[in-house]
C-alpha cells in the first residue's frame, strides 16, 4: 500500500485552554513495500503522525491517503474502523494492553473483533503466535503468568492477528536487554521481507535500527518533518541532526572522526560491522 | 476524551486565593456550604453570591477553566431543576396539562436548588484550583487533627488521599494509551448497544487494574527503600503559615453564617 | 574488612512459588569509593542482588550482607542501612510518591525525622546539584524520564547515602534521558566520592564504571575491569550482552590483522592509533 501524506496538521484538544499543536503541514510519499523509520526527540510529533496513518487519530487539516483509504477532519469512525485493520499498531510497552484469561484468546482479540468466527480467530492466533516464536506449551496459560519478552511477542501477534498490510511499531524494543532488542526487530524485518504487498513504519530512538532496516528514514522535530531520505541521505546530514537532539549511527560517528582526524576521504556511510571494518582496511591500504 | 476532567487541577498562579493558607480555604469551603442550606432569605442569597463572585475575582482564574468542571456538573443541576419543577406542588399553578401541572413553587425551589449547587460547585473549585494537591492534603490532615486523638488515622488517609491524586494524571494517561490499543485492535467503544458499549471496556480495565496493581507494588517498594514507616516520627518539608488574610477571611464567612442564621430565625 | 562498603558472602535466594534459584552463591565485595556496574541479561538475578543491598529483602540462615559494617539480618539496623544505600528504581513513573519535585526531594528526609531548617538546606542543595533548579513546583507528569529519574536521585542524594544504587534507571529512558542521568551520575561520583552500583544490560553504560560484574542465572560469572571483562569473548556471549561497538571493531579488525594493542579500548584511542598505522605505512 502506499501511503501519502498532503499537508497534514493534527492538534490537541482544539479550542481549550490546553490546545497544543502536535505536528503542522506534513507532505511525505511512502511507496509501498517501504520499511520506513522516523526519527526524533520525545515529544517531535512522531507518535501523533504515526497515529494519524491508522486512523486512531483525525488531521485536523489535510488528508491521509493510505491504499484506497483517504482520511480527513471528516472520515467517519466506521471507516477509519476498516482502516485500523489495514494499518496494525503496535504500541510502546504493547504487553500493557493483554487482558485475556489466555494468551490464545487474547491473541485472538481483534480477529475476532473484525468478525472471524471463533475457529478462524483461534486458527489464526496460533499461526502468529508461531510467527512471533511463542511455542504452544504456553497458549493456554495466562498472559500475566509470562515472562516480560514473552508478553511483548505475545501482544505483538496480537495486532499481526489482523492481518495488517502495514505494521506501525512505536519503539516496539523499548526495555528489553539486548538479545530481545535484536531479535524482536529481526522478527520485524523477516515479517516485512515475506510478503511484497507489506510496509513497515517504525518509529524509533536507535539508530543502529533506522540505519540497518529502513529503505526511507523521515526525520521530525517540532512536529515537522524536517527532511527525509535513505538512511545515507539522512545520516550524512550529520551536523542537522545534531542540532535536532539526535545522532548518527555508532560505525558512521567512528569513520567521520577518522576522516576527521586524518584528513583524508573516508566513505562514512556504512552501517554494518562488517562494512565498516572493510573501509577501515582499505583506508590504512590505500596511498 | 479524559482530558476534561478538572478534578485536582491547579492553575498555579500569584492570587490572594494562592496565597491563603489551606485549611483556613477548607474552612471558609465548610461554613459557605452549611450556612448556605440554612436561610432560603434574598439579602442572604444575595450576600452568599457576592461572596462567589468575589472570590472568583481575587483568584484571577480565567472563566474557561471553569467551564470544563462545569459542563459534567450542568447535567446534575438542570436535572435536579426539571426533577424539582415536576415534584414539589406549592404555591398557584402555573402551567397545567393534561400530563402534569408545573407549580410556582416548584420552579423558585428548582431554582433555588440550582443555584445553590451552581455556586457550591464554582466555590469548590475555585479551591481545587487555587490549591495544589498537596496544600490541601495537608490542610486536611491538620484539620482533622483533632479525631487522630479517637483513632482516626489521620495521617494515613490524608496521605492515601495525596498518593491517589499525584497518580490521577498518571493513571488518565494511561487509559489513553490503553483505549487506543485495544482500538488498533478493532475494539469499538463508539457503536453498538449500551451493553455492548459497557462490555467493550472489560478490556481497557484488567489492563489497568494490572497496572495499577503494579504500579501500587513499584511505589510501596520504592516507599520502603526510602524509609517510610508510617506518619510515627516524621516531619514536615511543607509547613503551613496562618496569615492575617486568613484570619480575615474566616471572620468574613463567619459572619456570612451569622447573617443566614439571623435571617432564617428572624426575618 | 573494615574498606569494604558491600560485603556479600554466600547469598543464595529462590523466590516463593519458584523453582529456579535467583541467586546461587554470589560473593560480592565492594571497597568504598568504586563505581561497579552489575550486568546480565533480564531475568539473569541482578535486580535481586540489588534488593539485597538495602534490605528489602533478606538473606536466609546462610548468606550475609552487610552494608558499611551493619547486617541486613539485623532488624534495628535496616533504617540505618537503607539511609546509608539510597536506591533508585527502574520506573520512572512508579517511585514519585509526592506531588512536586520539592516535595519528592524531601520525602526520604521527611521519613528520617530531618528538622525543618536543615531539610529545606538540602533539599535545595540536592536540586542544584542534579541540575533541576526552576523545576522545584512542577508536578510528576510534566517532567521528561529523565527529569523525573533525575528528581529520583536527588531525593537518593539528599539523605547523604554512602552507596547509590541504580537499578535499570536509564533503561526505560529515551537516549537524551539517559545520556542526562549518566551524566549526573558521573558528576556524582566525581564531586562527592560516592560509592556507585548500578544494574544494567548496556554495556556501553557499564563501560564508564571502575569495575564490571556479570551475571547469569543468579550467579556471577564475570568479575573485572572493563577492558578486561570485554576482551573475555565467550563470556560476554554465555550472557547474551551486546559488546559496545568500539570494542567489537576493534576485535574485527584484528580478525584482518590489523595490529591494535592491548591498550586501545576508547573510541578516541582507536581513531589516533589507526591514523598513526596509516602514516607508518
Amino acid at each position: 500500500m502506499q501511503i501519502k501524506a498532503n499537508n497534514v496538521s493534527h492538534v490537541y484538544m482544539p479550542g481549550t485552554p490546553f490546545e497544543k499543536a502536535a505536528i503542522s503541514n506534513v507532505n511525505v510519499t511512502l511507496p509501498p513495500h517501504t520499511f520506513t523509520s522516523v526519527i526524533g526527540r520525545t515529544g517531535s510529533g512522531k507518535s501523533t503522525f504515526v497515529q494519524l496513518i491508522n486512523g486512531l487519530l483525525k488531521p485536523v487539516e489535510g488528508s491521509l491517503t493510505v491504499g484506497d483509504f483517504t482520511i480527513t477532519k471528516h472520515t467517519k469512525q466506521r471507516e477509519l474502523y476498516e482502516l485500523r485493520r489495514k494499518a496494525g499498531m503496535v504500541f510502546q510497552y504493547p504487553e500493557h494492553q493483554l487482558f485475556e484469561e489466555t494468551i490464545l484468546r487474547d491473541v485472538a482479540f481483534g480477529p475476532e473483533n473484525y468478525g472471524m468466527t471463533a475457529a478462524e480467530a483461534e486458527k489464526t492466533a496460533r499461526e502468529q503466535l508461531a510467527v512471533t516464536g511463542i511455542g504452544e506449551n504456553l497458549f493456554e496459560r495466562s498472559p500475566f503468568e509470562l515472562s516480560g519478552g514473552q508478553m511483548r511477542r505475545a501482544a505483538i501477534a496480537g495486532v499481526l492477528a489482523l492481518e495488517p498490510q502495514v505494521l506501525i511499531l512505536d519503539e516496539p524494543t523499548a526495555g528489553l536487554d539486548p538479545q530481545g532488542q535484536e531479535d524482536i526487530m529481526k522478527m520485524f524485518n523477516e515479517w516485512f521481507h515475506s510478503d511484497k504487498q507489506r510496509s513497515v513504519i517504525l518509529v524509533t530512538h536507535n539508530m543502529e535500527d533506522a540505519a540497518a532496516y529502513s529503505d526511507q528514514i523521515l526525520v521530525m522535530d517540532s512536529g515537522r518533518l524536517q527532511f527525509y531520505g535513505t538512511p545515507g541521505d539522512v545520516f550524512s546530514r550529520q551536523e542537522e541532526l545534531m542540532k535536532l537532539g539526535l545522532s548518527v549511527p555508532e560505525s558512521m560517528r567512528f569513520l567521520s572522526k577518522l576522516g576527521a582526524k586524518s584528513g583524508r576521504e573516508i566513505t562514512i556511510e556504512r552501517f554494518r560491522l562488517q562494512d565498516t571494518v572493510n573501509e577501515i582496511v582499505s583506508f590504512l591500504g590505500k596511498d | 476524551m479524559l482530558d476534561n476532567v478538572i478534578i485536582g487541577q491547579y492553575i498555579p498562579g500569584k492570587s490572594l486565593i494562592h496565597k491563603m493558607d489551606p485549611r483556613a480555604k477548607l474552612l471558609c469551603l465548610l461554613l459557605f456550604i452549611v450556612f448556605l442550606f440554612v436561610s432560603r432569605h434574598p439579602a442572604f442569597f444575595i450576600l452568599a453570591i457576592s461572596l462567589t463572585v468575589l472570590t472568583f475575582i481575587a483568584a484571577g482564574i480565567p472563566f474557561r477553566f471553569y467551564l470544563k468542571g462545569i459542563r459534567i456538573i450542568a447535567l446534575i443541576i438542570s436535572f435536579t431543576f426539571i426533577l424539582h419543577l415536576f415534584v414539589t406542588r406549592e404555591g398557584p399553578p402555573l402551567l397545567e396539562t393534561p400530563l402534569f401541572t408545573i407549580y410556582t413553587g416548584g420552579v423558585t425551589e428548582g431554582a433555588f436548588i440550582a443555584l445553590r449547587l451552581l455556586i457550591i460547585v464554582i466555590m469548590a473549585s475555585l479551591i481545587t484550583l487555587t490549591t495544589t494537591p498537596v496544600d490541601l492534603t495537608d490542610g486536611l490532615e491538620k484539620l482533622m487533627k483533632p479525631f487522630g486523638k479517637l483513632g482516626v488515622p489521620t495521617h494515613e488517609l490524608a496521605f492515601m488521599m495525596a498518593i491517589a491524586l499525584r497518580f490521577i494524571p498518571t493513571l488518565l494517561e494511561e487509559t489513553a494509551k490503553i483505549i487506543k490499543a485495544q482500538m488498533a485492535r478493532g475494539a469499538n467503544f463508539t457503536h453498538g448497544s449500551l451493553w455492548r458499549r459497557i462490555k467493550a471496556f472489560v478490556p481497557v480495565l484488567i489492563p489497568l487494574f494490572v497496572q495499577s496493581f503494579k504500579r501500587a507494588e513499584d511505589l510501596a517498594v520504592a516507599m520502603e527503600a526510602r524509609g517510610y514507616a508510617g506518619g510515627h516520627g516524621r516531619t514536615k518539608f511543607r509547613i503551613l503559615q496562618w496569615k492575617p488574610i486568613d484570619t480575615a477571611a474566616v471572620t468574613l464567612f463567619a459572619v456570612y453564617g451569622a447573617f443566614g442564621v439571623y435571617t432564617r430565625l428572624f426575618i | 574488612m573494615g574498606n569494604n562498603i558491600i560485603e556479600i558472602n554466600h547469598l543464595s535466594f529462590r523466590y516463593r512459588h519458584s523453582e529456579e534459584l535467583a541467586l546461587k552463591n554470589v560473593n560480592l565485595h565492594v571497597p568504598y569509593g568504586q563505581w561497579v556496574a552489575v550486568t546480565g541479561h533480564n531475568g539473569s538475578g541482578k535486580s535481586t542482588l540489588a534488593r539485597f543491598l538495602n534490605a528489602l529483602l533478606i538473606p536466609d540462615a546462610e548468606g550475609a550482607v552487610i552494608i558499611g559494617g551493619l547486617n541486613t539480618k539485623t532488624e534495628g539496623c535496616r533504617q540505618e542501612i537503607r539511609r546509608k544505600a539510597a536506591m533508585v528504581f527502574q520506573n520512572p513513573d512508579n517511585q514519585m510518591v509526592a506531588p512536586t519535585v520539592e516535595d519528592d526531594v524531601a520525602f526520604g528526609l521527611e521519613n528520617a525525622g530531618v528538622p525543618y531548617e536543615e531539610m529545606v538546606i538540602r533539599v535545595q542543595e540536592s536540586i542544584d546539584k542534579l541540575g533541576l533548579t526552576g523545576l522545584e513546583k512542577r508536578e510528576p507528569h510534566r517532567l521528561s524520564g529523565g527529569q523525573k529519574q533525575r528528581a529520583a536521585i536527588a531525593g537518593a542524594v539528599a539523605m547523604k547515602p554512602e552507596l547509590l544504587i541504580l537499578d535499570e534507571a536509564t533503561s526505560m529512558l529515551d537516549p537524551s534521558g539517559r545520556a542526562e542521568v549518566i551524566d549526573q551520575v558521573q558528576k556524582l561520583r566525581d564531586s562527592e566520592n560516592m560509592t556507585i552500583l548500578t544494574i544494567t544490560h548496556d554495556l556501553n553504560e557499564a563501560a564508564l564504571a571502575d569495575r564490571i560484574v556479570v551475571m547469569r542465572e543468579g550467579e556471577i560469572i564475570g568479575d573485572g575491569t572493563p577492558a578486561q571483562i570485554f576482551r573475555q569473548e565467550d563470556l560476554l556471549k554465555e550472557a547474551s550482552l551486546k559488546k559496545p561497538f568500539i570494542i567489537e571493531l576493534i576485535a574485527s579488525l584484528r580478525e584482518k590483522e590489523v595490529d591494535i594493542p592491548e591498550e586501545v579500548t576508547t573510541e578516541e584511542e582507536l581513531v589516533n592509533h589507526l591514523c598513526r598505522l596509516k602514516q607508518t605505512m
